[in-house]
């Protein structure tokens, strides 16, 4: 009986590895083989197009960073009688608020939006909500603390809107301390192949383009007819993306509207970073899977690529899994059904090939970029992928403790922002 | 464990012993080495330019400095253009 229910988990869990190695084969395909022609008809937005525009700053302790993005803020082409740039100090201890007031007297459309420690410090989403309150443009962009984008990223992102069936856009995001350490040149890896291939697949192909959080936006009539973001969830982002589709709207991804972020530069930063990620994309699996199944807004294509992208972050835990149980199956030799040499070859596929698959879309991701030398390193993220394993499983069992207890533990475990990113930026500020 | 008694098991390795164990754990080894060696003489010689530059019009300095365009600057260590804005980074805005 143990034997049985063991083949069929293996045999389940290399079904779903399967569905996924599939999806990132065909979105790398898709890019590698109309990438090019995708990219030159792109200019399908209106340049002309300039409605009114509010961009969101939620920022806790940013004071290495805000500055930085406020200065850029202020160079940016876009029209400054349309723009309203608002920055929601969420109860910071440092000199975040100070720097923000600072540009407020200086610039007319920027505006501080100051929370006590009362209000403040319940998450990103909160402070969203709380800007989203004293905005007044037609459209809703967000940018975090330690980002800095293309001064024409507002044009870019907005020329998306003339087309009435687009409420909401998603920009590139590429990393900038990139050089700083290993850390950082894989976290770069992920995102080029994550933004270069995977929302760009994902988009084109008329599937479930993922809100980012950060560097994109909405009309402010989706937002408020959504009843803004949810403050319950981790992945308040994920969480929206889902809402946005089930509503029956749409994201479109903008692959040249790009900005840099500053991203985490120890592997504490990344346990810390990637857990909040896991544990919120599970929250909204828990949250958003029945529905999205029954949806009668959704096809069935986007239905399934929504569930897999809604259940990323229990592979490494399912992939573990098959591991284990391929202890016994295989190794001690208890499976019935194999001969050796299947035995062989499907290990060998699987953990050559099936877990690995995202790695392609990095490596294509990668080549699209011109980065033919950064590939040298995608051999790395064998281990970033294994570190997932326990801070997935760490996410999984958390949530599901909280979850009977019935206790809601959404503690915001904020990423903090050191300003590494500042030299490679002053090369750019210097003119 | 009595539920594994009837089931007819087939061995990956028939007769294993210490020249096979030996052989296995050099070949995972070498296998393992020879995956990883790209990523560490990247880690050891970073060669590669990143990060990705993304703000095209603010490159006028790098021009002036003779520096390779994005495309061609695969050529080019990014340690190097780290070095130079920091040079620049202390040097008056001649502008101003």
């Amino acid at each position: 009986m143990l034997i049985e229910f063991l083949e069929a988990l293996f045999l389940l869990s290399t079904m779903v590895m399967a569905a996924y190695l599939i999806r990132h084969y065909l979105f790398t395909i898709a890019v590698l083989k109309f990438g090019k022609k995708w990219k030159t008809a792109s200019n399908h937005g209106n340049a002309s197009y300039q409605p009114t525009v509010s961009i969101l700053i939620p920022a806790r302790n940013e004071e290495h960073v805000i500055g930085r993005l406020l200065q850029r803020m202020t160079e940016l082409t876009y029209p400054k009688d349309k723009l309203q740039v608002i920055v929601i100090d969420d109860a910071s201890r440092d000199g975040t608020g100070k720097i923000a007031e600072q540009y407020s007297e200086k610039y007319s459309y920027v505006k501080v939006i100051h929370r006590g420690e009362h209000e403040g410090g319940r998450g990103k989403a909160s402070a969203l909500n709380a800007g989203l309150k004293h905005a007044l443009g037609e459209i809703v962009l967000c940018f975090d603390a330690d980002y800095y984008p293309q001064k024409d990223i507002v044009e870019k992102l907005v020329k998306e809107f003339a087309d009435p069936t687009v409420w909401a856009v998603q920009g590139r995001v590429v990393v900038l301390n990139e050089p700083q350490n290993v850390v950082t040149r894989l976290v770069a890896l992920e995102r080029t192949g994550g933004y270069r291939v995977d929302q760009e697949a994902r988009d084109r192909l008329g599937l479930i383009t993922q809100f980012g959080g950060t560097v994109g936006g909405f009309r402010r009539q989706l937002l408020e007819k959504l009843g803004g973001w949810d403050e319950q969830m981790l992945a308040e982002d994920t969480d929206l993306t889902f809402r946005i589709y089930l509503a029956g709207y749409k994201v479109k991804y903008v692959l040249d509207a790009e900005c840099y972020e500053e991203a985490v530069d120890s592997w504490q930063a990344y346990w810390r970073q990637r857990y909040r990620w896991a544990k919120g994309h599970m929250q909204c699996a828990f949250k958003h899977a029945l529905n999205l199944l029954k949806s009668d807004k959704l096809t069935l294509i986007q239905k399934i690529d929504g569930l897999l992208l809604l259940n990323v972050y229990f592979m490494p835990i399912l992939v573990f899994t098959s591991w284990i149980v391929s202890i016994p199956l295989f190794v001690l030799k208890f499976c019935r059904w194999l001969s050796p040499f299947w035995v062989a070859a499907s290990i060998s596929m699987y953990s050559a090939v099936g877990n690995f698959a995202p790695f392609y879309e990095v490596g294509v991701g990668a080549y699209l970029d011109g980065r033919t030398r950064a590939q040298w390193l995608i051999p790395l993220l064998a281990f970033t992928f294994l570190y997932n394993v326990p801070i997935c499983t760490k996410a999984f069992l958390d949530l599901l403790f909280s979850k009977l207890i019935g206790k809601n533990s959404n503690h915001w475990d904020k990423t903090a922002h050191f300003g590494n990113g500042n030299c490679y930026i002053a090369i750019f500020q210097k003119r | 464990m009595q539920f594994f008694k009837n089931v007819e098991t087939v061995r990956m390795i028939p007769n294993p012993n210490l020249i096979s164990m030996i052989l296995a754990f050099f070949g995972v080894l070498f296998f393992i080495i020879l995956t990883l060696l790209p990523s560490i003489i990247e880690l050891k010689r970073p060669e590669d330019p990143g990060p990705k530059i993304i703000i095209d019009y603010d490159l006028i300095y790098l021009h002036n400095l003779d520096v390779k365009t994005p495309h061609e600057s695969e050529l080019t260590s990014f340690s190097t253009l780290r070095e130079v804005a920091a040079i620049l980074a202390l040097l008056p805005d001649i502008e101003s």
